[in-house]
């Protein structure tokens, strides 16, 4: 059996020196698995998923992630190649002038030659239903557009692993269903951070609740 | 990128206190009202990138941006890069009040600068040409920026010769850097916005 | 915070703060002697000892300056012409030279310091009143507090940015896509500010196109104010008179 894909112990972590969000939390997404995570606002779970990306230092706790201890920058480099988050805010994702550069700066970052980096854009795009938003400007999308270019950016980067901060906020109905079929599809351990809780029983069965700083 | 305190000789301060006085007066009288917002946040902004380390083998370079500055603000850069290096004299005491004068000079005259030559190069549909010109024009800034500064030290004092020679040669990668940075930003505004940027048939 | 004011300088008039660090400041500027810049520096450096300023703040600014002003020396003092004072092997140092660099480094930290001291601790917003009560012309002060404003905004908006590009695999190199992504941050980070620029001047239209909102505070100005002031003019007579000392 392979480690599991995230293994958090005694996590703890406050903005500044304001109160702890998350206070000595563990938790455990063995490979494969698809689990949803609840909780309030406020209750940290974004905070969360940028601890387990090192996109912001815990100040105690240890992360381990595809079973090798995470601290510096440099472990996360290796994560990063992997381990996909849709941010809960598209125009914090995407900072690119137009759809197709957005999409294809993870491949290229991760070394693929610019056409292949260029291809695999277009096939993350038409995958999310946006085939023919390539040169789109992509400060003028529309919020729900917004979302799924945010998809295919992880898309591209072909992750084994997909952390998902609210996915369906914005997407009308079609959307939603497209975005249900693609992870459902998706060969990959998904964490999905949401209140549409019929989206959640949809793709998952564990089900973790975010309060006061630990998980049940 | 800056003078510190303490090296220029008095006159000197005060002569460039008058000259950035004038262009602040100058910048503001230009500035509208609804203009406001655009100074506020291109400074914002200039405040913000000045903080990005770009590594330079052991070392790191920090840009500049002021041929960008420029390019948006024309001579409203004055009063918008004053008041960046005011509050980075402030806040980190990087500068100071005393070289504040100097330093505007150092940054908003070779900015100003930028806004008329860009204007000048960039009657083109072409995002390549308006790219070509808009990194010509920053590394052209940025040699502006350096020329004065070491012009200030030789003013100073003709032994400041040599520091004077290292500021020049220290600063030849950011003017390559300066360059692209301007020519890949303005393409990109270019590309998403081109009526963000000055149009060169407008007045000025 | 001190609410009953025995910190000399959290009970200072912002007003009081700003006209001493600009007094101080064109003190040390104007001096043209060594030995008159000294009551300069050791102004701040005694108000911010009694004022237990946490100096370790200051450390790296300190280091970074003088040791600035150690390289400039080095490269500096070979060159200046004038009756000898020590040689060093081939390299003569002359009194002139000396007498440069040491206004250099007199003058440097005494600027630095005055305005660490005085402006530095008092929340910058604060400055903004102050200048405007004291016949800054309103408009530079409107566009001093908006940028003061939105710098901290700007700057969480470029962190999240970098954020986003590091999930993404950008680790910064020395190479031509390193380059190409700082440009890109750049182009997002002025195009974001532009657009948002557009926003706000939307929004003061629908305000009735005022343009400048300054919420006047009122300062108070108090006795120790007037001391603080005194002792500015203290200092300054005791540069002039080193200056000019028969
Ligand atoms: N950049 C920040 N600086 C300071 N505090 C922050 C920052 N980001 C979040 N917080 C605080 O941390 C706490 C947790 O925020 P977080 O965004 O993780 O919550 P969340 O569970 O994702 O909420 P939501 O359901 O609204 O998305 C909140 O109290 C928030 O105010
Ligand atoms: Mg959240």
């Amino acid at each position: 059996m392979s480690a599991p894909v995230i293994e958090v112990r005694g996590l703890t972590f406050a903005y500044g020196d304001g109160p702890p969000v998350l206070d000595a939390l563990d938790w455990v997404v063995p490979a494969g698995a698809r689990v949803g995570v609840t909780g309030p606002n406020a209750s940290g779970k974004s905070t969360l998923l940028h601890l387990i990306m090192g996109l912001r230092a815990a100040q105690q706790g240890s992360i381990i992630l595809y079973g090798r201890h995470r601290v510096t920058e440099g472990d996360f480099y290796e994560v990063r190649a992997r381990m996909g988050l849709l941010f809960q805010d598209s125009d914090d994702q995407l900072f690119c002038p137009t759809v197709l550069d957005d999409v294809a700066f993870g491949p290229l970052h991760l070394g693929a030659s610019p056409d292949a980096a260029q291809e695999a854009a277009r096939e993350a795009l038409a995958a999310v239903g946006l085939a023919g938003y390539e040169e789109r400007i992509t400060s003028r999308l529309s919020a729900g557009e917004k979302k799924c270019v945010a998809l295919a950016t992880n898309l591209a980067m072909q992750p084994d692993t997909l952390l998902l901060d609210e996915p369906t906020s914005y997407l009308d109905d079609r959307s939603r269903d497209r975005l249900l079929s693609v992870l459902k599809e998706l060969p990959a351990t998904l964490v999905i951070v949401s209140h549409d809780r019929a989206f959640l029983d949809a793709l998952t069965r564990t089900r973790y609740h975010l309060e006061d700083g630990r998980l049940r | 990128m800056h003078i510190s305190e303490g090296i220029l000789a008095t006159p000197l301060l005060g002569g460039a206190w008058a000259a950035a006085a004038a262009g602040l007066v100058y910048g503001m009288r230009r500035t509208q009202p609804e203009d406001m917002p655009r100074v506020a946040l291109c400074s914002a902004a200039f405040f913000v990138v000045t903080f990005v380390r770009i590594p330079l083998g052991p070392a790191h370079l920090h840009l500049a941006a002021t041929g960008l500055v420029g390019i948006l603000l024309g001579w409203r850069a004055f009063p918008a890069l004053l008041v960046a290096l005011l509050l980075q004299a402030v806040l980190f005491q990087f500068g100071g009040l005393a070289v504040l004068g100097a330093n505007t000079v150092v940054m908003a005259l070779p900015a100003v600068g930028a806004y008329y030559l860009y204007r000048r190069w960039s009657r083109s549909a072409d995002p390549r040409r308006i790219a070509v010109a808009a990194g010509a024009v920053g590394a052209l800034a940025i040699t502006g920026n350096v020329l004065i500064m070491a012009a200030f030290l030789l003013l100073t004092d003709r032994a400041f010769a040599v520091p004077a020679l290292g500021v020049l040669l220290f600063h030849v990668p950011l003017m390559l850097v300066e360059g692209v940075v301007t020519a890949l930003a303005v393409a990109f505004l270019f590309k998403v916005r081109r009526d963000l940027l000055p149009n060169p048939e407008g007045p000025p | 915070m001190n609410a009953r004011g025995r910190d000399p300088l959290q009970s200072m008039d912002p007003r009081a703060r700003v006209i001493c660090a600009a007094g101080l400041c064109l003190v040390a500027a104007l001096a043209q002697a060594p030995v008159s810049v000294v009551p300069a520096l050791l102004t701040p450096l005694v108000v911010g000892l009694s004022a237990r300023f946490p100096f370790q703040r200051l450390l790296w600014t300190g280091l970074r300056l003088n040791g600035l002003f150690a390289l400039m020396a080095l490269s500096t003092l070979p060159f200046v012409p004038g009756p000898t004072w020590q040689t060093f092997g081939p390299i003569s140092v002359t009194y002139p030279g000396l007498s440069l660099v040491g206004m250099m480094v007199l003058k440097g930290n005494a600027l630095v310091l005055s305005c660490a001291i005085f402006l530095s601790t008092m929340e910058s917003p604060n400055l903004g009143h102050a200048l405007a009560r004291l016949g800054v012309p309103a408009k530079f002060v409107a566009l001093m507090m908006s940028v003061i404003r939105y710098i901290d905004v700007l700057q969480e908006e470029h962190g999240r940015m970098r954020l986003a590009m590091r999930a993404r695999g950008f680790r910064p190199r020395l190479n031509w896509l390193t380059l190409q992504t700082h440009a890109l941050g750049v182009g997002a980070l002025f195009l974001r500010s532009l657009e948002r620029a557009e926003r706000v001047a939307a929004a003061m239209k629908c305000r009735g196109h005022q343009g400048l909102y300054l919420a006047t505070r009122t300062l108070h100005w108090r006795r120790r104010d007037t001391a603080w002031i005194m002792l500015l003019v203290a200092v300054t007579a005791g540069m002039l008179w080193l200056e000019w000392k028969p």
